[in-house]
């Protein structure tokens, strides 16, 4: 790409900005900030005081669930404001500079060579139509103002810092020749390559499987160290944090809750909000029931009173009218809690699992022979499940682990009919299930499935009644026209939501309420097997622990079988009697649950095993 | 169904083009269903000297053979607006059927329609109609169904588009997984979705049929004398356009009024699915 490079702005800024460094070089420090968003009532604060200090060469991890304003939080520190929000006050240096005043050209020369951001979705930063080599060079010859050749060369030396395999021939490839992996990395070489003292990264490995998100951390890990660049990491993930960052900053409702070395933070959490967080985890190590935290995050700055305080549990009467100030412990740490010296370290209330692993007792429901499954056709042919064979018993939660592209899903696609097999044979309750064509009505009801995104799975133009109701006429001979409305409520009640939300269309309602719809709309049918095609992943931690206890509950009261499709090994442990371990296709191992998490027969467990990142010692 | 068009007028009525579009076409469509009632003379009642220019008696004038123009203007409407009526619910009773058919199954069937499709599409209308016409004679049924014939593909690819995407939803796997017939899928799962494109595509073909229609007439290919038309009155008017224009001119604005009237209103619609396209799941 023969295109000139404007100027040669880039360099110059970074001199600038040298001779401006007073404090400690490389420091990014965010000094009372707030943000709100205009609206016709005034503007709504979402981030309020946040002060946080990133040193050079560690990771500063921002954590919290969606709509606590961490992200909000950390674009305003750029003055990357979103749409409509204004900076209130506070301010942000880089380098001793500040940078919340600067103008639009200097801001832009700033972000261009000092301040780089890799979001979640690497594939979305990167020109489709054009090669990966051109599209890094185009940021040295541009930003940098570096000579052509001189780009090449550097921007190989950044796909070796990042560890690209075969970064020679990837340059030559377009980004959807790539994998996620492979393109994550590159995202990390293009926002090294302006040689930034400030990355941001945005849940970076949310979209990737669990060995290659543990590659890509731990590469970054060494980078950010071996560079000494101040890292921003955010993410809802507190087991990811755990392993990644050095400096950890809790936020909620816009705020700062707690903050201190992450080590130290989590292994002795002072604020409540950080405790429900951590309990939140499922563990692949220990038999742990996570808790969910009920109610949502305000989504806003809360003024009068402690925002968590209605989710908490352990509010007292001051919590809802005085609100709480940060306080320094020592000098690292800080909490915002009225009763943080009262409490002291919080325990664990996560449940241990303690019921005995019962020997597989109940009738085989479910019996899956010899199947093989395909897409596509003739050279293009991609062989999903080679040679799988399964047994689910009845009233047991069997658990499908394995990573994108292991075939688990089309496991579940098979069972319940939507993909026709190459071969084998699925069973079902002894007798075989027709490969195409329609079963009979009882099998329509028995085998239901709960898909992995409710965005997807619910109709948005029905409202939620209505979409309960269909399963209710087609699957529930007991209940003539008129009941029907109290069976749809009483479902609703069951998976926790108010009846109310029967007119409620899927718009109008949270990522984990949609869930919750589809799980009503799963068990009103009265169905023997429940197929959950991952239904807690794209949800934030808190949730996932919520509709893990709720689908546990739901397949004890029902006598439900669960065959459980997920990649979080933690999640399986937690529910799960028995696992499969799927890779390529092929079941690498199955065992039950205490067995194989305890000691794993295949390498390729313990390798994924190895991968899942854990708090150590939270109990 | 009822409320969903409901919303969709809102909609319409909510921007300023949408406004005035919906005030031309229902202003014509008025004209045109209440006229006769209002018209002072028959259409083909001689009612007075011939190529008269307005006077009290004859607001507009009267034609080359003494037929007061108002009148025909005001029964000339009909035909404008029942015979592309009729033609695009023809079309779209076909194309969406068969669109919506082969937008969920896919295969060799899809294939085959698609390909059927580009064939009749590369036909050029007006001398499909002109066979037609000259093997058939013409009338109102001929008219109707050659024009709904040269929309039907395009409805179909449209149709079939539109439907292809809402399939790759899992709300669709979900209603299979139900064990739902494909008529039940078809008609709860995807027509919800694709309303709006087909409300904004309804509304386009309306605008062209109209004119298509018109060109007939015009051409004298389409309704015959003395009916009254209003694209045949045009074509009747222009000989005397210098003497006395406004037998021409006023049918001319009225079709003018509809065609412009409808097209606004599928501009509008048009301007709110491009604004929406990750948000128009919300109505």
């Amino acid at each position: 790409m023969s295109r000139p490079p404007p100027g040669s702005d880039g360099p110059r800024a970074g001199r600038v900005a040298l001779g401006a460094g007073r404090g400690s070089r490389g420091e990014f420090e965010i000094r009372d900030l707030a943000v709100a968003y205009a609206s016709d009532s005034g503007h709504t604060p979402v981030v309020g005081g946040v002060s946080v200090r990133v040193r050079p060469g560690l990771i500063t991890g921002l954590a919290g669930e969606s709509g606590s304003g961490k992200t909000t939080a950390a674009l305003s520190a750029i003055a990357y404001l979103p749409a409509g929000a204004r900076r209130l006050g506070g301010e942000a240096l880089l380098d001793g500079q500040s940078i919340l005043d600067l103008d639009r050209v200097a801001l832009r020369r700033l972000w261009a060579s000092k301040i780089s951001y890799v979001a979640q979705d690497a594939g979305a930063a990167l020109n489709p139509a054009r090669r990966i080599g051109s599209q890094l060079e185009e940021i040295l010859t541009v930003n940098r103002g570096l000579p052509r050749a001189a780009a090449r060369l550097r921007t190989a030396e950044l796909l070796e810092a990042v560890r690209l395999p075969d970064a020679a021939r990837a340059r030559r490839r377009y980004p959807h020749e790539l994998s996620g992996g492979q393109l994550q990395r590159i995202a990390i070489a293009m926002a090294l390559a302006p040689d930034p003292r400030l990355i941001i990264f945005d849940e970076p490995t949310t979209g990737l499987d669990v060995t290659t998100a543990a590659e890509v951390i731990a590469m970054l890990g060494g980078l950010i160290r071996e560079r000494g660049l101040a890292a921003i990491y955010i993410s809802h993930d507190l087991a990811l944090l755990a392993a990644i960052s050095d400096e950890l900053v809790v936020f909620y409702a816009g705020e700062v809750v707690e903050s201190g070395p992450t080590r130290e933070l989590l292994r002795t959490p002072r604020h409540p909000y950080t405790r429900a967080l951590l309990d939140a985890l499922p563990s692949t190590r220990r038999a742990l029931r996570p808790r969910g935290i009920p109610g949502l995050p305000p989504g806003r700055v809360v003024s009068d009173r402690c925002g968590f305080a209605s989710r908490c549990s352990h509010a007292d009467a001051r919590c809802s009218r005085e609100q709480p100030a940060l306080v320094a412990l020592d000098p690292d740490r800080r909490v915002r809690c009225v009763r943080a010296g009262e409490l002291g370290v919080l325990p664990s209330e996560a449940a241990s699992i303690l019921e005995p692993v019962r020997a597989r007792q109940g009738a085989p429901i479910l019996e899956v022979d010899r199947l093989v499954c395909e897409y596509g056709q003739g050279a293009g042919r991609i062989v999903a499940v080679d040679d799988v064979s399964l047994v689910v018993r009845e009233r047991e939660v069997v658990g499908l682990v394995g990573e994108s592209g292991s075939g688990k899903s089309t496991i579940g696609r098979a069972i319940t009919g939507l993909l026709i097999p190459r071969s084998g044979t699925i069973r079902w309750r002894g007798q075989e299930l027709p490969a195409r064509g329609r079963r009979t009505p009882a099998q329509y009801r028995e085998i239901q499935i709960i898909f992995q995104n409710p965005d997807s799975s619910l109709n948005p133009r029905h409202t939620v009644g209505h979409l309960i109701g269909r399963a209710v006429a087609l699957f529930r001979d007991d209940v003539s026209g008129s009941a029907g409305a109290d069976v749809i409520a009483e479902a609703l009640r069951e998976v926790q939501l108010d009846p109310t939300l029967m007119s409620r269309y899927p718009h109008q309602l949270s990522g984990g309420q949609k869930q919750r719809v589809a799980m009503a709309r799963a068990f009103v049918a009265r169905p023997r097997l429940v197929i959950c095609d991952e239904i807690i992943s794209g949800q934030d931690v808190s949730v996932q622990a919520t509709i893990l206890e709720l689908v546990r509950t739901l397949q004890r009261e029902h006598e439900t079988t669960l065959l459980f499709i997920s990649h979080d090994l933690a999640a399986v442990r937690s529910i799960a009697q028995y696992v499969y371990v799927l890779q390529g296709g092929r079941v690498q191992e199955h065992a039950p649950t205490e067995q194989l998490f305890e000691a794993p027969g295949a390498e390729y467990t313990r390798r994924l095993l190895a991968a899942v990142p854990e708090p150590e010692g939270s109990a | 169904m009822g409320r969903a068009v409901a919303r969709w007028v809102s909609i319409v009525v909510g921007g300023i083009p949408g406004r005035v579009g919906l005030g031309l076409a229902v202003g014509a469509l008025a004209v045109a269903v209440v006229g006769p009632f209002l018209a002072p003379y028959g259409y083909t009642t001689l009612a007075g000297p011939i190529l008269q220019g307005p006077s009290p008696t004859h607001v507009l004038g009267t034609d080359q053979l003494g037929r007061d123009v108002l009148s025909r203007i005001l029964y000339g409407g009909r035909s404008v607006i029942i015979l592309p009526a009729c033609a695009v619910t023809l079309a779209f009773a076909l194309g969406g059927a068969l669109g919506l058919l082969v937008g969920y199954r896919g295969g060799r069937l899809d294939q085959l329609v698609t390909r059927a499709a580009d064939i009749l599409m590369s036909i050029p209308p007006l001398l499909l109609v002109m066979v037609l016409v000259i093997a058939l004679g013409t009338s109102d049924v001929v008219l109707i169904a050659t024009t709904g014939i040269w929309f039907t593909p395009r409805i179909v690819r449209i149709v079939r588009a539109a439907t292809a995407s809402v399939c790759t939803k899992d709300y669709v796997l979900a209603a299979r997984v139900r064990g739902e017939s494909t008529a039940s899928i078809l008609w709860n799962e995807v027509t919800p979705n694709i309303t709006g494109t087909l409300l904004a595509e309804l509304a386009l073909r309306l605008n062209y049929a109209i004119i298509f229609i018109t060109t007939l007439n015009f051409l004298g290919l389409g309704v015959q004398p003395p009916s009254s038309d209003w694209g045949l009155m045009v074509s009747e008017g222009r000989a005397f356009l210098g003497h006395r224009p406004l037998i021409s001119i006023m049918p001319a604005v009225m079709i003018g009024a509809l065609a412009i009237g409808v097209n606004l209103v599928s501009d509008q619609i048009a301007v709110f699915l491009a604004r929406n396209v990750q948000t128009s799941s919300r109505l």
